[in-house]
Formats: C-alpha cells, structure tokens, sequence
C-alpha cells in the first residue's frame, strides 16, 4: 500500500514539475538571486516629457498651470507625463501590473523618478528606476487597481478588461473607471466608466490612448476641476511610461 | 483625547468613536440639505490673506491664483460665528452630512481617525528643534508642527458645500483661523483618498493640510513662476516627511497612487 502511495505521488510531482519547468524555475530562482544583490543599485534612465500629440489628443485651447491642454475623450492632458528607458539589463524584466504597479520579474516593486508632475517644471535630472526593499510575495487582495474578476464589466467588441479603480459618488454609492485593451494585443487604451448607479450598468468611453497603459489610480484634485487620473504602462521590451489626466467634473 | 458633541452633530476624537452603520449625521448647519446648502448657510469667503496670521487657503490654482497673492479673505467656521472650543487636548472630527451614510463611507471615517492618530503620534514624536529644509531655503520645525497640530480639528461636509468666492471649489479648506486651524474637506475627497492602500491617501491628506498651515507655505512667493505648484508641492514635501519619520504610508512620489503636484524631490526630506 506505501508503496502504491509512493509511486501516486512521484506520479503527481513528475506531471505537475516537468524537467522544463524545473530548469526555468531554477534559472529564474538563481537569476533572482543575482538579482537580489544588486537591489540598491539603481537603474539609470533617460526620461522625456511626453507630448499630447503623442498621446493622441488635440489641443482645446485651453491651459492648466499655464500649460496648454490637450483633450483625449472627455479627458484633459496638460504635460503631465514621463517616457522613460534604460540601458540596464534588469529594465527588461519590470513589467507593469494592475494590482501592484511596476516591478520586477523578481517580485520587487519599481519606483521612477522624476515622476509626471516633475515634467511640469522641466525636470529630468537624475531620472532613476529605484526598487523597493521587502519582496512581493502574494498579490494584494482587495486593493484598488485590479480588476475584480467579479461583479459587473464592459463589453466592448474586441477589448478586454483591465485594471480598476473606484470612483465616489456624492450619494456615497460607487462607480468605477477601467482600462481595456484590444484582444490583438496592441498598444492603445480604452478608458471608461461604468455607472453602477442604476439597474443595468451602463459604460461610456472617456478616452483612448494610442498607447499601453496597465495600472490607474486616482486622487482628488484639490486645486482645480476634477480628479487627476494616473496611469502606468509599460509595453514588453518597450519604455516605461507614467502620465496624469484631468477628469473634469460632471464626466 | 475625548468624545465630544456640539449642537447634536456627531463630533469624535480618535480612539473613541466608532461607527455603526445606521447611524444618521445631522447637519450643524441645521437648514442646509446635502445638496445645495442655502446661501445663508454657505461658507462665506471675504478679505485678504495674510501672511502669519488669519487664512491659509490650500486650493489655489494657476487660473486664478485668489489663494497665493489676492483676496481669498476668512471662512466662517459653519457654527455660525460660536467660537471654536478650547481644544489643545483633543482633536475633534465634525461630521455634517444629513444623510445616512454608507457602510463604506463609515469605515472612510475611521480610516480618517486612524490617519489623524498616526500623524498625531508622528509630530508628537518629533523633538522640537527637529528640521525639515524645503527647496526654497525654508524651515519646518516640530516644535512648529505641534503648536499647529495642537488646536488642530476637521469638518467633513457634505459633497456640494462650496468654499471660496474668487476660486469657489468644492472640495475643502485649510484655515488657520486665528490660531485655531481647521480643515474642511467635503466627504468624496476623503472617499477618494480611502481607495489608496495602507491608508496612505487619508494619511497624505491629513498631513499635507498641515502643511499648509506652517509658516513656510503661507510665505510662499505667490508671484514666482509656477507659484501653486511648488505651493502644493511644499504642502506634499511636509506630508511626506512628517509619515517618513514615523515610518507611516503615505502617497508615492510616482505611480498610481502619486498625489497632485507631486513632489519635490526623489525620497521624503530628514527631520535632523
């Protein structure tokens, strides 16, 4: 009977762990390692402001901070944005993800500077990928940011849903903004919102972005109009980007 | 730090209250509704900022930069002129929504009393000659911040109260109003800021109205290029510091959950 037991078992681990697999993990577990040591060196980058030409908006004659806006959609760009690159071997393996934002292949969160509002004031000095100490071991549950894989969603013909973020209501009820990306794979955005307010959820189309975006938040905007809408995106083997979008009141 | 009541409106302090989700605010301004307060209800804003004393607006813009250089003037505290209670030993949260509130908007408010109780224990642990250098070449200390902090309440009202005349906006205010600074904040923001994880939103919030109240920003060169911005900035900076000396979350200085106006620099400025 042991012995039954014994093969069953060698049986699971040969099915569940190829030799392949096997190897992968062992090179990713030994480039980790490698990795690891080298956690407080930062990644020197190049950085640039990103143009709202770039980001597929025309210009509406209008201005925030002095800066001339653009207009995506329903939402505002006025220069708050960051495009940035490195050299360094590690750049390669950050990734951008919904829930967690930038980081490492190796489970370790990336923080860049100069961030979007710093495009503002010209400044791209010292532009840097920085990782955080303290590895990610577990996605975070019920944060913000990652698509629930329940409750309601968009469809929308060839897009899929990404990541989340709730949106208050004066009546203390809910909504939702949400990225979606077209099933072929390409680079470009839809941001939308789903009005959770009534019987049928009902999605509008704020904007599209000729330009992968994985991750969005947003903050109260104190000063003017609106929220401020921060999205994250990083394309495979592409350059990191970061941008702020005004959401006007009323949309 | 006590449980207080004034006028039958909810008012706690940290620690002590806890909501329940049946609870109903009223509202101290006892005609308003949630919607539309009537004029004689809303928050009047009249005179001229001054620099060390009166008003501190935290809501400038680049449009209309009434809160940096031009009349933004005083704000009547919303209980209708009585003066604000002697309260060095307590910080009091005035709640004034007539509405019930929802079970999420309960827990945004304790999240806002456990923001307020990690600030209060963050400046409470800075020494007084503690220093914090700003980018323009001005100082922070925590024996400022105490003084500040010390008389320090808020009022979360309800989403449509508006606040300012030349820039009437509505989302909040910070006051030092003769010594006895208050903050404003209208409920979404604070909802707003709850989304963010490890309460870091609510605690930026807390601090960067703080930050707003202390000499530095209300000598702020309102005239210089990109004046609001680096005013904002200044107020983020202070929040960042103040939560990196406790070692408390606070808002990245990039990324989803950066806060408006970013900061000035990389990583948060040393209190030395």
């Amino acid at each position: 009977m042991l012995k039954l037991i014994a093969l069953l078992v060698i049986s699971v681990i040969s099915v569940s762990a190829s030799p392949g697999v096997q190897r992968s993990e062992s090179k990713l577990r030994s480039d980790c390692a490698k990795f690891v040591k080298s956690l407080d060196q930062p990644m020197h980058a190049t950085a640039r402001q990103l143009s709202g030409d770039e980001l597929g908006g025309k210009p509406d004659g209008a201005n925030f901070e002095g800066r001339p806006t653009y207009q995506i959609g329903q939402l505002r760009y006025f220069g708050a944005g960051v495009e940035a690159t490195s050299t360094d071997r590690r750049f390669s393996k950050v990734r951008v993800f919904a829930d967690q934002g930038a980081m490492h292949d190796c489970g370790y969160r990336v923080n860049f500077w100069p961030g979007p509002w710093n495009m503002l004031l010209g400044d791209v000095s010292s532009a840097a990928f920085r990782f955080e100490r303290g590895r990610v071991t577990k996605p975070r549950t019920g944060t913000p940011g990652k698509a629930p894989a329940s409750g309601p969603s968009p469809v929308i013909t060839n897009f899929v849903s990404g990541a989340r973020w709730p949106l208050s209501k004066s009546d203390g009820t809910i909504d939702f903004v949400q990225l979606m990306h077209p099933k072929n794979g390409s680079s470009e955005t839809l941001i939308v919102r789903l009005d959770n307010s009534r019987s049928t959820v009902r999605t509008s189309i704020l904007g599209k972005l000729p330009v992968r975006f994985q991750a969005i938040g947003l903050v109260p905007n104190l000063h003017s109009s609106g929220r401020m809408m921060n999205l994250v995106g990083k394309d495979p083997n592409g350059p990191y980007r970061s941008i702020v979008l005004q959401m006007p009141d009323g949309v | 730090m006590n449980l207080r009541h004034n006028d039958g409106a909810p008012q706690f302090s940290t620690g002590r209250w806890q909501p329940e989700v049946d609870d109903t605010f009223d509202i101290i301004l006892k005609s308003s509704t949630a919607t539309e307060p009537p004029a004689g209800d809303t928050i009047v804003v009249t005179g001229t900022r001054t620099s060390g004393g009166g008003i501190v607006w935290s809501h400038a813009t680049g449009g209309d930069p009434g809160g940096l250089t031009g009349p933004t003037g005083e704000i009547t505290p919303p209980n209708d002129g009585e003066p604000p209670p002697p309260d060095e030993s307590e910080i009091i949260i005035t709640v004034q929504l007539n509405r019930t509130l929802t079970a999420s908007e309960q827990q945004v408010l304790q999240n806002l009393q456990n923001a307020i109780s990690a600030v209060d224990a963050a400046i409470r642990s800075l020494a007084d000659n503690a220093r914090i250098t700003l980018y323009d070449g001005s100082t922070v200390t925590g024996a400022e911040l105490k003084a500040l902090w010390s008389k320090t309440d808020f009022t979360v009202n309800p989403d449509n109260t508006y606040y300012g005349t030349t820039n009437p906006q509505n989302r909040g205010a910070a006051i030092l109003n003769g010594g006895d600074p208050q903050v404003f904040v209208n409920m979404w923001v604070l909802t707003d800021y709850a989304a963010h994880p490890d309460n870091s939103g609510l605690n930026y919030f807390v601090g960067h109205e703080l930050g707003h109240l202390t000499q530095a920003n209300q000598n702020h060169d309102g005239t210089a290029p990109d004046a609001a911005m680096r005013y904002e900035q200044m107020a983020n900076d202070i929040s960042r510091a103040i939560a990196n000396s406790a070692g408390i979350s606070v808002l990245p200085s990039e990324g989803t959950s950066a806060p408006t106006y970013g900061y000035s620099t990389p990583s948060a400025l040393q209190f030395i």
